[in-house]
């Protein structure tokens, strides 16, 4: 049996009375591409913020690498790999300060650190860019840093907060490729998605809606058991139904 | 030990030095203060607008008016002829003093009965007219002890108190207001620059992404505090040379000492601006916390009136605050030239003022987005 590499029980986090996720469980495979599936306020990102020990859970239990995350939310911060929703890298550093803070952050130094950096800035591709500041990089070059910031310290878990927001269809195409071959490589990645073209190219799918699983399996099961032919009926009906 | 520390203040360096304008206000905002508090505030009040009234008009009076404007601290502006000039010009603000001889004065002086001299102050402004009140009874003084020792036949008076102003000899405001305000302005810049530090980064998302890393919570801090210690002590160096070379105030004492004890102080100022900036959401609170402490700063320590005429109640608040402690630090060593022997209680109060900040700070933070 492959090692459980994310594992949630009956998670749940409430906001005051608002339940934003309930009840959730899900297991995740070391090496598996994992799509979290769902409208917006469908408790996506409320998800991946307790999985990354950045917001405590009301209920249940939720573990991460092996370890738990209300336990030790701090062991838990070498072994992951973080990309939010909106841009969190510093924008008045330079894209190679950005990197080398993070690698720093990230306890490499000296040659190794350099070394790594250089890895990375090969892997994302931003060697031209080495020295514009953060803040001057258009959406699909700020989501290559983020991801290289990401994937300085080799985490076991990735964790992908709608990544490819904002971005052109060219760069999410490079960007998914570079997932699928982090995968290959061992890691498991956790990514939050409203693309269906995107939630297509997940090997398994939780599609939630307003803080519930109501479906898991690969894309055309969940298509299946949400009752649409293509995963985009299943997704509009969704939505369909939350709006009512 | 601590291996993300240094990364975390390479970081703020950099960006320090990107933030062209914070950095031009943390230079300049030391030259204003000092040119405006320097020249602007001048405690002793002197040339205080007089005008006169002199019934008698005989070389008597006319010495004796001379005596009063002798003192530096009444300017004749006006000769008037009745008391209702001389109260319209007061109450005008054309004069702020007045000097009534009455007609029977050489009469008094030739009989040895007591002559009486009006001297009318507007005093709504204490600070103004104290000084003027204390001439006016230094000259009687003096004339009567001249007169009653002629009458004695006395060639000398008998006793004579020979006051000496130790440490500020020519009672000289800026000696006072500057070393003061090498306080005040590095707790002003250092509260509100860290008070913003963590909001800011709370506010741009940046934070988010920081706190999934392995960096500790100390190492945040102290990352947030380094880089800005340098700012201090140059703001500091700024002040003490124009107040040397502008205002000739004194650097009597030992400066090594001054800046070990400036650099605790400086930890202190910003580790409770931190302090400030987990309390709050936004930086525009943490503005306004970081004002609401400035004020009290100014206020209450000591900086700009004497805490010895303030009540029990507020010396007490002045005492927690660390630039009470570091103005007394600051006089002692440029003024009086005191060494660690007389300062060490400050010492200890501002280190622990530090460091229980930086802990209380460290408890409140939080790496989550709760």
């Amino acid at each position: 049996m492959i090692a459980a590499s994310v594992e949630t029980y009956g998670l749940t986090r409430r906001f005051g009375a608002v339940a934003a996720v309930r009840d959730l469980t899900i297991r995740i495979e070391q090496g598996e591409v994992f799509g979290l599936l769902g409208p917006n306020g469908s408790g996506k990102t409320t998800t991946i913020r307790m999985l990354c020990g950045l917001l405590e859970p009301s209920g249940g239990s939720a573990t991460v690498a092996g370890i738990d995350v209300s336990v030790a939310p701090e062991q838990i911060r070498q072994r992951i790999g973080y990309m939010s929703q909106r841009f969190g890298l510093y924008e008045d550093l330079t894209v190679s300060e950005n990197l080398n803070f993070y690698a720093g952050i990230y306890g490499l130094t000296g040659s190794g650190r350099r070394a790594r950096v250089a890895e990375i800035v090969a892997f994302v591709g931003v060697g031209n860019r080495l020295q514009q500041l953060a803040a001057e990089l258009s959406g699909g070059w700020k989501q290559r840093l983020a991801l290289g910031c990401a994937l300085l310290h080799r985490p076991a878990v990735l964790f992908l907060d709608e990544p490819t927001a904002g971005v052109d269809p060219a760069a999410r195409r490079s960007f998914w490729r570079a997932i699928h071959e982090l995968a290959a490589e061992g890691t498991t990645v956790l990514v939050t998605t409203h693309y269906m073209d995107e939630a297509e190219r997940c090997q398994r799918l939780a599609m939630l809606s307003g803080g519930r699983l109501i479906a898991l399996g690969t894309p055309a099961e969940v298509a299946a058991q949400v009752g649409g032919k293509t995963l985009e009926d299943a997704f509009i009906l969704l939505q369909e139904r939350d709006e009512q | 030990m601590m291996p993300h520390l240094w990364p975390m203040v390479r970081k703020e360096f950099i960006q320090m030095r990107r933030d062209r304008l914070t950095l031009a206000i943390m230079v300049g905002l030391p030259v204003v203060q000092l040119l405006l508090f320097g020249f602007a505030i001048q405690t002793d009040v002197r040339n205080l607008p007089t005008v006169v009234l002199d019934q008698s008009r005989t070389p008597e009076s006319r010495d004796l008016v001379a005596a009063f404007q002798n003192t530096g601290n009444f300017r004749v502006v006006a000769h008037v002829d009745d008391r209702p000039a001389l109260d319209r010009a007061i109450e005008r603000g054309e004069a702020q003093a007045g000097i009534v001889v009455p007609y029977d004065f050489p009469r008094h002086l030739a009989r040895g009965t007591t002559a009486v001299v009006q001297i009318i102050v507007d005093a709504a402004d204490p600070l103004a007219s104290q000084a003027a009140i204390n001439a006016a009874v230094g000259v009687a003084e003096v004339r009567n002890l001249a007169l009653l020792s002629r009458a004695a036949g006395r060639a000398a008076v008998p006793l004579e108190a020979r006051v000496r102003p130790r440490y500020n000899p020519g009672l000289r405001s800026p000696n006072y207001i500057v070393p003061g305000l090498v306080g005040v302005i590095l707790t002003i810049t250092m509260v509100l620059i860290t008070a913003m530090a963590l909001v800011r980064e709370r506010e741009r998302g940046t934070l988010e992404q920081l706190i999934v890393t392995p960096i500790t919570k100390t190492e945040l801090m102290l990352g947030k505090i380094a880089p800005y210690v340098g700012v201090g002590l140059v703001q500091m160096t700024a002040v003490l040379l124009l107040g040397r070379f502008v205002f000739a105030v004194p650097l009597t004492g030992d400066v090594v000492l001054l800046y070990a004890i400036a650099l605790i102080f400086v930890v202190a100022s910003l580790s409770f601006g931190l302090f400030i900036s987990t309390l709050v959401r936004t930086q525009q609170q943490a503005m306004q916390v970081a004002f609401f402490f400035v004020l009290p700063n100014i206020l209450l320590s000591g900086f700009m009136f004497p805490r010895q005429a303030m009540p029990a109640f507020f010396q007490w608040i002045g005492l927690a605050l660390p630039l009470t402690h570091f103005l007394k630090v600051l006089r002692g060593i440029l003024l009086k030239g005191v060494g660690v022997a007389a300062l060490w209680p400050q010492v200890a109060v501002l280190f622990g003022f530090a460091v229980v900040m930086i802990v209380a700070s460290v408890r409140r933070f939080h790496k989550t987005l709760d």
